[in-house]
């Protein structure tokens, strides 16, 4: 049942702030776009150049969206007073939260690294106990883990946790076999089990952390609120020591609050969800948020990917609001740690954002929703139409070298057709593009240094001017490798190709130069051609295509240096792309810190590693005994099936846990009386297959 | 020292000691067989360590359990010593309830506890012996409470419909109804229950 269609006080305030920054962006758009039309040699009077036209004016609205939502942010963060905020400091002093406001923390797992999720985990758990608020709060982590290994880990590392914290009965583990709907289907899971059970879920990634006293405050602001459905916050990237994901630490520091302070004034209560670190009022989102399945086969049909922007969308559908608390602090993510890494995540999010087109127009969305749609596939479409645009001025350039102008055309005209190609205007156009591009990081070097006073937070004044021009350097150099692979995205996505769901790396790993160079090859190889051409033809053209082709002929290397630990560290040495939190470490990340030191050095049992979680459900009799008490009860199966299980049993025994793959590793694990047969068989066999094939160590 | 609660099963020193030619070779050493002993010794200690068995409790356990495989290899020959004393081990520990987890406590034991229950550990297993307090038990998750989630309506075919919605004329009601029969038990909706909302054993 949906809510009454009440106006909401913010409603007609939204209205006009969305009014106004159609005009900015258009009036912008439209001033560029004429100096554009004068640059181009027959002031946009040829098929060509309309097109380029049209490709600029679009590139332009894009990036001036993010201009002024930027500027914005700014404007309300000097004034530091906004109407319309979700997190009014009135709210701050109000007494505990009553035990009726139940809330789930959820944990959402597919094969991550065990001991990073389990540290995560437990430093926010202790953050949120040393509030003495825990009562109402539990915690999930919602295993849909394929992996059988990752599977046994995670078992283990669950009960130990509750037996180190004391959180029996606050801490929960549950493993999901078939991963039906991905991540949303695993938290939908969650909710039709539990979820009447609670008032509220905090939705966390694998790599989230969050301040105690912050989730005790989205509570608050949930039960102060009521039409409230999704609360989000702005969580802020940590912890990474890889080159470009510190870049993107600093970047998301520095940038991040203005941009979220702008997109908050933009959207109001018709904000979108970011799929985590938010707070979700469960019983409208198990009413109206289920999602359904896209008509037609993936990439464009099927599950939906990228859930969270449809989740906000069905949720405001249904009269409940979605707001950002932009301004409320102590969440944290990671970012990816190379840039294979990222880009491997963009080509999940590409398929989503591109789902999303097809939501588009359907009945109900509010129009805010179709834009935010909108908006997110053109995070990727507009790479390809910048492409695009590269290839017509090119066109455009090499035409005007081969082909003599016609002065005089075959109707009478008064005068000769005299191509004009102007530099001056040209500099004008791109200073102001780069006007448009850059102020926002102006604007934030003057938020810190002025308004905040915390440059010494980022290493101090000169550090931080330094660490600014370094990140815009940096940035300039993967924006056309990024360009290109999302261009790629799209088209194959286009052409029906679909993508897998895998686990996304939460450790510090590099990337291999015969990685870097088998993704980057085809890149390397169009940039070099595409310049060997313009140059060869025109070259006062290829020095404008520099700043594109020296990234993508360089993307290897880039993509290699960029993603190592130890040159992060070095420019952490030297003070550049610092972040308050390496400054002065809140306390959830320096307990994340030690917890996961603790981790990483644990002994293993039996001399089995610790990651061969399969063999230690099989060897370790507590992990065996754990692993088989977490299984549902014993089911009766066919002859058949218990023929097949017992002579897997015998070749386990046998050739040992290398020779099984993962089907049979998992089949064994969900069979009680298979794996409760394998350990005593195992443990009564002869040494050469208890310490040979097993790899048990006896003293 | 000669506390019995403390060493309930230790025997007198002289049966360590035996004179008798037909004692096993076990108590000896030096051969082949007593080769294949200690490896037995050895993995029976490995095992009462790795449950975390009191020392003094899991070296009586590891007597008897030796003496047992013994008597079990002199009367069978089909035995090789760890297999003897890994099966009187788990016959040890299930006859004193020590860590019932062996076969034959699964097949004792028809039902086993859910994921959704409280599992019954024994504190003797080691890695939950704090949990003592929950009497006997350890909550995995809490007791369900089931409810479901149905996806709303959604276009088939948005293109057609908003396009068609723009050029019709007549006024339509703003929130459409599904033209699919919804899922919902009718004596619920009936009932005045909300449909959203379903309760389950």
């Amino acid at each position: 049942m949906n809510r009454k269609p009440i106006k909401k006080f913010w409603e007609k305030e939204a209205v006009r702030r969305r009014i106004l920054l159609m005009l900015l962006i258009v009036s912008t758009t439209a001033v560029a776009s004429g100096y554009m039309a004068n640059v181009l040699p027959h002031m946009g009077r040829t098929g060509l150049e309309i097109a380029l036209i049209i490709f600029f004016a679009m590139l332009f609205a894009w990036i001036s969206i993010g201009f002024w939502t930027s500027f914005i942010g700014f404007l309300i963060l000097m004034r530091r007073y906004n109407r319309f905020t979700i997190n009014w400091p009135s709210y701050a002093n109000d007494p505990g939260i009553e035990k009726n406001a139940r809330t789930a923390i959820l944990l959402p797992v597919y094969n991550e690294s065990v001991n990073r999720v389990i540290a995560g985990l437990r430093a926010t758990y202790e953050s949120l106990a040393a509030t003495g608020q825990m009562a109402p709060f539990d915690f999930f982590v919602l295993s849909d883990s394929t992996n059988p290994d990752r599977w046994v880990e995670e078992e283990a590392a669950w009960a130990e946790l509750c037996k180190e914290v004391d959180g029996f009965g606050h801490i929960f583990y549950r493993h999901r076999r078939p991963n039906i709907k991905r991540k949303s289907g695993n938290i939908a899971d969650f909710c039709r089990r539990w979820g009447r059970s609670y008032r509220y879920m905090v939705v966390l990634d694998a790599d989230s952390i969050m301040n105690g006293g912050t989730l005790v405050r989205l509570v608050r602001l949930m039960e102060q609120n009521p039409d409230v459905g999704i609360l989000q916050t702005a969580p802020t990237t940590v912890g990474r020591d890889t080159l470009i994901a510190r870049v993107q630490q600093f970047a998301n520091h520095v940038y991040g609050p203005m941009f979220a302070a702008g997109l908050s004034y933009w959207q109001l209560g018709d904000a979108q969800y970011w799929g985590h670190n938010a707070i979700i009022r469960i019983e409208p989102f198990m009413r109206h948020c289920a999602l359904p399945q896209l008509p037609g086969e993936p990439p464009l049909g099927g599950h939906i990917l990228s859930h969270d922007f449809v989740e906000a969308a069905l949720m405001r559908r249904a009269g409940w609001e979605v707001w950002l608390a932009y301004d409320l602090g102590g969440s944290y993510e990671e970012a990816p740690p190379t840039l294979l890494d990222g880009l491997t995540r963009d080509r999940r999010w590409c398929q989503g954002n591109m789902q999303h087109m097809r939501l588009l127009l359907t009945r109900g969305i509010f129009p805010a929703h179709r834009a935010l749609f909108l908006n997110g596939a053109m995070s990727y479409i507009s790479a390809i139409l910048w492409f695009m645009f590269l290839n017509l001025s090119t066109i455009e350039a090499l035409a005007q070298a081969i082909f003599e102008p016609k002065y005089f055309p075959a109707h009478r005209t008064l005068f000769p057709h005299w191509p004009v190609w102007n530099p001056g205007w040209a500099l004008t156009l791109l200073a102001s593009t780069g006007f448009i591009l850059f102020l926002p990081k102006l604007l934030s070097f003057f938020f810190i240094l002025f308004k905040q006073r915390q440059a010494k937070l980022y290493g101090g004044f000169i550090k931080l001017s330094l660490s600014i021009g370094a990140e815009i350097v940096f940035s300039t150099f993967f924006a056309p490798i990024r360009m290109l692979f999302h261009s790629k995205f799209v088209f194959m996505i286009l052409m029906g190709q679909k993508v897998g769901w895998h686990a996304q790396p939460r450790e510090d790993r590099g990337t291999t130069w015969r990685e870097a160079f088998r993704f980057h090859y085809g890149g390397m190889l169009l940039a070099l051609i595409w310049g060997f051409i313009v140059y060869t033809i025109n070259r006062s053209f290829f020095w404008w295509l520099t700043p594109i082709l020296i990234p993508l002929v360089l993307s290897a290397p880039l993509s290699v240096w960029s993603g190592r630990a130890d040159i992060g560290r070095m420019f952490r040495k030297y003070g550049l792309f610092l972040i308050p939190e390496e400054i002065k470490p809140p306390p959830e990340l320096k307990s994340l810190k030690a917890y996961l030191a603790k981790l990483d050095t644990q002994a293993a049992s039996l001399g089995i590693d610790r990651s061969k979680g399969f063999v230690q459900a099989v060897v370790d009799p507590k992990i065996n005994r754990l692993h088989l008490a977490i299984q549902r009860q014993r089911r009766r199966v066919s002859p058949k099936i218990a023929e097949r299980r017992r002579q897997l049993v015998q070749r386990a025994l046998t050739e040992g846990p290398d020779e099984l793959n993962d089907l049979e590793k998992k089949e064994i694990l969900i069979d009680p009386t298979s794996l409760s047969s394998l350990h005593e068989l195992v443990w009564e066999s002869p040494e050469e297959i208890f310490s040979g094939r097993w790899r048990v160590s006896t003293p | 020292m000669k506390n019995q609660s403390v060493y309930p099963d230790i025997e007198p020193p002289a049966d360590v000691a035996p004179s008798t030619t037909s004692t096993p070779e076990i108590y000896f050493g030096a051969t082949d067989e007593c080769t294949d002993w200690q490896n037995a010794r050895d993995r029976v200690l490995l095992y009462l360590r790795s449950i975390n068995m009191p020392p003094i409790l899991g070296l009586s356990i590891a007597l008897d359990v030796l003496r047992r495989a013994v008597k079990k290899c002199e009367v069978s020959t089909e035995y090789y010593p760890a297999q003897a004393a890994m099966l009187s081990l788990h016959e040890v520990l299930t006859e004193r309830n020590l860590f019932p987890e062996t076969r034959a406590f699964w097949d004792r034991r028809k039902i086993f506890c859910t994921s959704e229950s409280t599992i019954p550990l024994n504190e003797t297993a080691g890695i939950l012996s704090e949990t003592a307090a929950f009497s006997g038990g350890l909550p995995v998750a809490p007791p369900l409470k089931r409810g479901h989630m149905q996806p709303g309506f959604m276009d088939r075919k948005p293109v057609r419909s908003f396009f068609g919605r723009l050029f019709r004329r007549k006024k339509e009601p703003d929130r459409p109804v599904s033209k699919r029969t919804p899922k919902v038990p009718q004596r619920m909706v009936a009932n005045g229950q909300p449909p959203e909302v379903r309760d389950e054993p």
